[in-house]
């Protein structure tokens, strides 16, 4: 099918430029200045007209979990992708902590299939690095990379052993894919549910220290850098890290991390009052972790926004504080938020905030033809009207998750329609696949 | 010619040292071909085989030698592995007491061969300490590679596996690099430490780099002492990665030659089509092993001997 949307800015060089683009076969063919085509022999079914909001880039999403198979209860990939195309993501990397755990060929060989088969986006599944994801054993990493991985991860739980994590490392050296850690050190964490400071004072909750997240950025800083390895940490939430990292990038350690918006957007204030909706892991910090944060991305230190979503039960989240899960469903929200709070607010241009939600990701990952508005680029985009404000009402959300730390607040700027390899895959308020 | 009474590391020897010992193993060989088989070299000599695993084919190569030379044979070796209570010194004296001019050696302790050696005024042959060295083995591949290639100078030899945890392969890389060789190594990341290039051989990043133009190829074996579950992710991986196969000798000088210690893991390490090929030589490694250990025995013999 072809495609033809017209009347709309993309950014080309940092600098907004009105044009059509032409698509065929899911590759964009051309990109022409608006007004110079005529369309009036062209059937109205292939032609979008933008109305002069902006074509974006479709976005990556390097952090999700997509809980299929096994917790498809929680969310599967027909619902994950729609709730992605919803709100401008074209493509979906799938943590391995399914059941069976995406830890051989044949379940990233199912993850593959069933992702082209059942997703409206584009599926890219990581393996995990550990056998079962119990951090004991290595995992078949150069199988599960001929079988189609774009990384290895330790799917949100930390490897303990430091031998065999290093040993990961290093073997990981084989195959040109990023290795995705998360840092949590149990001990340290020591069974906190909330920011250790302020917020554990004043609710009495036991408090999770900064120290849990940045000893192992720090300890992944060093293995890393004895092995060369290619290491990419996620959910960085802190002030230290952001330091260590930095400083890390400096010493030229080949290193890249992400972010979600809740780490930018949000501080512990919020679990003051005991509503676990912000009960979130690692937890939310304090504004000083914020600032950092945001300035590591001003300064390139992070690169990338991933949306951490985490699906969890309504009822598994209802809970008195100290046993309700960490669930979050974010990816209806993550770009909205992180264009209220960054461009809207004049801390980042757009342009800025597209690198760290196209550009690098895919970078990173090693994803050819994909994150840029380009003749020859694969038609993955997104329509994002900025001057229209949104409520967030989770009712509409088409994930399986139906709350969020952000519901009835205001954002400004709304995806209007997704269009992935060429397909219209969402159109606001008719949703296709 | 020789100056150090013991055989326990191919450090201690000069590319001289290492050439007489595999001429004077091509001498015994043409013994061994001969009618008589055996000459009175050691006689009224005692070699007692200390070996603390069963290697019955090691051993029985030691036992045949000493025999052919006429040497009377002692055997004190069990599966007991390491002694709490006894250092290997104290076993050694002891053997030294009744009589032993050699002690054939093979301990799991790494460096034990040679603390053994610098105590005993007996002569040690080491076969094989912990993870250190196997200078005896290495023997047998060089004898090989010289009956096949000639020599040694500006040879590609290319050593695939575990290469850290291997004491076999260790001996064979410092012997080859003072025989002039070229040696490059490939082997998982995890064990093929960068540090080795400091012995002067090249670490290969793809099996293709490695194989390249190679005159010799050799196996070196995962070890059955290792618990390699932290260190590769299955065997099943390791062969899809690192086995030697028909399309890595493709890539190969046309007349290598690949070499294997056996006893082989079939078509994980080495892949059935190449065993059975023209270029397997295992078959001659092993008719080797006699005339080496004789050429040690006999070599030993001339220098050094019991304090009496």
């Amino acid at each position: 099918m072809n495609l033809i949307i017209k009347d709309v800015y993309i950014l080309d060089e940092g600098l907004e430029k009105l044009v059509d683009l032409f698509i065929e076969e899911g590759i964009i063919v051309d990109i022409r200045d608006a007004g110079q085509s005529n369309f009036d022999f062209i059937e109205k079914t292939n032609v979008i007209d933008g109305n002069r909001s902006y074509a974006l880039p479709g976005l990556i999403d390097m952090n999700c979990e997509i809980c299929e198979p096994g917790y498809d209860y929680k969310e599967d990939f027909i619902t994950a992708s729609k709730s992605g195309a919803r709100s401008g993501f074209t493509s979906l990397t799938a943590s391995p902590n399914s059941d069976p755990v995406v830890d051989n060929k044949l379940v990233v060989r199912y993850a593959n299939i069933m992702g082209k088969e059942k997703s409206c986006v584009n599926i890219f599944p990581y393996g995990q690095m550990t056998k079962g994801g119990l951090g004991k054993e290595m995992s078949e990493i150069g199988d599960m990379y001929s079988a189609g991985i774009v990384g290895i991860s330790d799917g949100n739980v930390s490897v303990t052993d430091d031998f065999l994590l290093m040993n990961i490392f290093s073997y990981s050296n084989l195959f040109n894919i990023p290795i995705i850690t998360f840092c949590e050190n149990k001990s340290l964490k020591d069974n906190g549910v909330v920011n250790k400071g302020r917020c554990s004072l004043i609710t009495g909750l036991k408090g999770i220290t900064s120290l849990a997240e940045e000893t192992y950025v720090a300890r992944n800083i060093l293995l890393a850098n004895e092995h060369g390895a290619k290491i990419h940490i996620t959910k960085v939430s802190t002030k230290g890290s952001v330091e260590l990292i930095r400083a890390a990038k400096a010493n030229g350690i080949n290193i890249t991390c992400d972010t979600c918006p809740h780490y930018i957007y949000l501080t512990e204030e919020e679990a003051f009052n005991y509503n676990t909706y912000f009960k979130v892991n690692p937890p939310l910090r304090t504004k000083a972790d914020n600032d950092a944060i945001i300035e590591g991305l001003k300064d390139g230190t992070i690169d990338v926004i991933s949306t951490g979503h985490s699906p969890e039960s309504i009822d598994t989240k209802k809970r008195e504080f100290e046993v309700a899960s960490d669930g979050v469903s974010s990816l209806e929200t993550a770009f909205n938020i992180c264009y209220t709070a960054l461009v809207d607010s004049g801390k980042m241009t757009l342009g800025e905030l597209m690198d760290k939600f196209t550009t690098n990701p895919y970078n990173i990952l090693n994803i050819k033809n994909k994150g840029k508005i380009q003749k020859g680029y694969d038609a993955d985009l997104f329509l994002f009207d900025k001057n229209e404000v949104v409520t967030v009402d989770v009712q509409d959300f088409e994930s399986k998750v139906k709350y969020s730390m952000f519901n009835k607040k205001k954002f400004q700027g709304t995806v209007t329609h997704t269009v992935v390899g060429g397909n219209l895959v969402y159109k606001k308020n008719i949703l296709e696949n | 010619m020789l100056t150090a009474k013991d055989f326990v590391s191919m450090n201690d020897l000069s590319a001289e040292q290492i050439l007489e010992f595999l001429d004077t193993a091509e001498t015994m060989k043409t013994l061994l071909n001969s009618n008589t088989k055996k000459s009175p070299h050691l006689l009224g000599k005692t070699a007692i085989l200390f070996f603390t695993n069963r290697q019955s084919r090691i051993k029985l190569s030691y036992e045949l030698a000493a025999q052919k030379l006429s040497a009377s044979v002692a055997d004190l070796s069990g599966s007991s592995g390491i002694n709490q209570n006894e250092s290997i010194v104290q076993i050694g004296r002891t053997m030294e007491q009744m009589g032993a001019d050699f002690i054939v050696v093979r301990h799991p302790l790494t460096g034990s061969a040679k603390y053994l050696a610098e105590n005993v005024s007996a002569r040690v042959i080491n076969v094989g300490d912990g993870n250190n060295e196997s200078p005896t083995r290495a023997l047998l591949d060089l004898m090989t590679i010289k009956t096949y290639k000639g020599g040694f100078n500006n040879l590609k030899v290319t050593i695939i596996g575990d290469i850290d945890n291997n004491r076999l392969t260790t001996s064979n890389m410092i012997a080859l690099i003072k025989l002039g060789a070229n040696v490059t190594v490939y082997g998982p990341p995890t064990l093929c430490n960068k540090s080795i290039e400091t012995l002067g051989v090249k670490v290969c990043s793809t099996p293709f780099e490695a194989a390249d133009k190679a005159d010799v190829i050799i196996c070196s074996k995962l070890s059955k002492e290792e618990n390699y579950s932290k260190v590769i992710p299955s065997l099943n991986e390791y062969k899809n990665l690192f086995k030697i196969d028909e399309k890595m000798i493709s890539n190969a000088a046309p007349d290598v030659i690949v070499l294997h210690p056996g006893p082989i893991n079939r078509g994980i390490e080495i892949s059935s089509g190449v065993i059975d090929s023209k270029y397997c030589v295992m078959d001659d490694q092993i008719s080797n092993s006699v005339a080496s250990n004789m050429a040690q025995f006999y070599l030993l013999s001339l220098i050094g001997g019991r304090r009496r």
